[in-house]
């Protein structure tokens, strides 16, 4: 077997609209700055990828796999690109976005399966929406849920208090869910939050 | 769930507004145009001379986000755009991205050189 030379995995993932690529922005900005190497790969369903020109802007290299979902039909693509990009000597952490209708824990266990790295995973929930998507799409939610190992509750600035406090209300929670933890990630991230992910 | 995408694309010669409010202008007549609260996102970008402008929007709110790298000097325009949603067909995402071209065409004085679907080939 091939040595592995990345260390670590990052996967910010969620429904689409939810964030995730602004997330990665703000984090791809904090490795750049603080001379981490490191290496995106970023999955779109549609035909023109949009999020991958965006992330390259950040100065990371990228790798786009457009045209489909990582999860199903694209999932060799992705696997290949991955297994390359964690024998490449010169990088330390790989950052994944699965696009925003992947069956993402059906792609870590695939990713465990096949790469044999760890995948630290970011959950970014939309808030305004999130009672909506608890509706129309229960079961994606909260599997979601279930494979985090960190949850983001984004676009919190556009509620009010009492808004705020009952979309915390409403998300399932079990034993094992970690802590949610409030953003706007357009507006940055805050660095401990950063630096929790990237440590 | 099952979900569609449509990717089009518009090659613009002259425009009487900056990339940016061209993308804008876009997203917000594409959102328009599709059924309230649907879920998804409409996203695209505009290639300038000098850089690139990006932009996004849910319906829930429609909201356009937009991040500008590099300055517009004038000359043509390329724009990108796909639309990703749950529950609604091709035909409907087609006829949203259709009526916000007319709209928009005409509003701000496009000459468009070239449009269409756009489709990766594997």
């Amino acid at each position: 077997m091939a040595l592995i030379s990345c260390q670590k995995i990052i996967a910010v993932y969620g429904f689409l609209g939810s964030g995730k690529t602004t997330v990665m922005m703000a984090l791809a900005r904090d490795i750049v700055a603080g001379g981490h190497r490191a290496a995106v790969v970023v999955n779109e369903a549609g035909d023109v990828p949009v999020d991958g020109k965006w992330l390259m802007t950040s100065g990371l290299p990228v790798k786009e796999i457009f045209g489909g979902c990582i999860c199903c039909s694209v999932m060799g693509d992705f696997i290949t690109t991955l297994r390359a990009l964690t024998k490449e000597p010169s990088l330390d952490t790989i950052l994944i976005e699965p696009s925003g209708m992947a069956d993402a824990p059906q792609l870590f266990g695939s990713i465990e399966k096949h790469i044999g790295l760890p995948v630290l995973k970011v959950l970014v929930l939309d808030a305004p929406r999130l009672s909506l998507l608890l509706k129309a799409a229960a079961l994606l939610i909260r599997s979601q849920l279930e494979a985090a190992d960190i949850i983001l509750l984004n676009k919190t600035d556009t509620l009010t208090p009492d808004q705020l406090a009952e979309t915390r209300h409403m998300i399932p929670r079990q034993q094992n869910t970690p802590a949610i933890l409030d953003t706007a990630a357009a507006n940055g991230l805050p660095v401990a939050l950063i630096e929790d992910i990237l440590k | 769930m099952n979900f569609n995408n449509l990717s089009y694309y518009w090659s613009i010669d002259s425009c009487r507004a900056e990339p940016g409010e061209v993308v804008q202008a876009l997203i917000s007549a594409i959102a328009k145009y599709l059924p309230d609260k649907s879920l998804g996102h409409v996203k695209g970008y505009a290639v300038f001379e000098d850089g690139t402008v990006f932009g996004s929007s849910t319906l829930i709110p429609p909201e356009v986000t937009l991040h500008q790298e590099g300055n517009y000097r004038g000359g043509g325009i390329e724009v990108y755009m796909t639309l990703i949603f749950s529950g609604l067909e091709i035909g409907t995402l087609r006829h949203a991205l259709e009526k916000a071209t007319e709209q928009e065409a005409l509003g701000k004085n496009w000459t468009i050189v070239d449009k269409g679907e756009k489709t990766h080939e594997r």
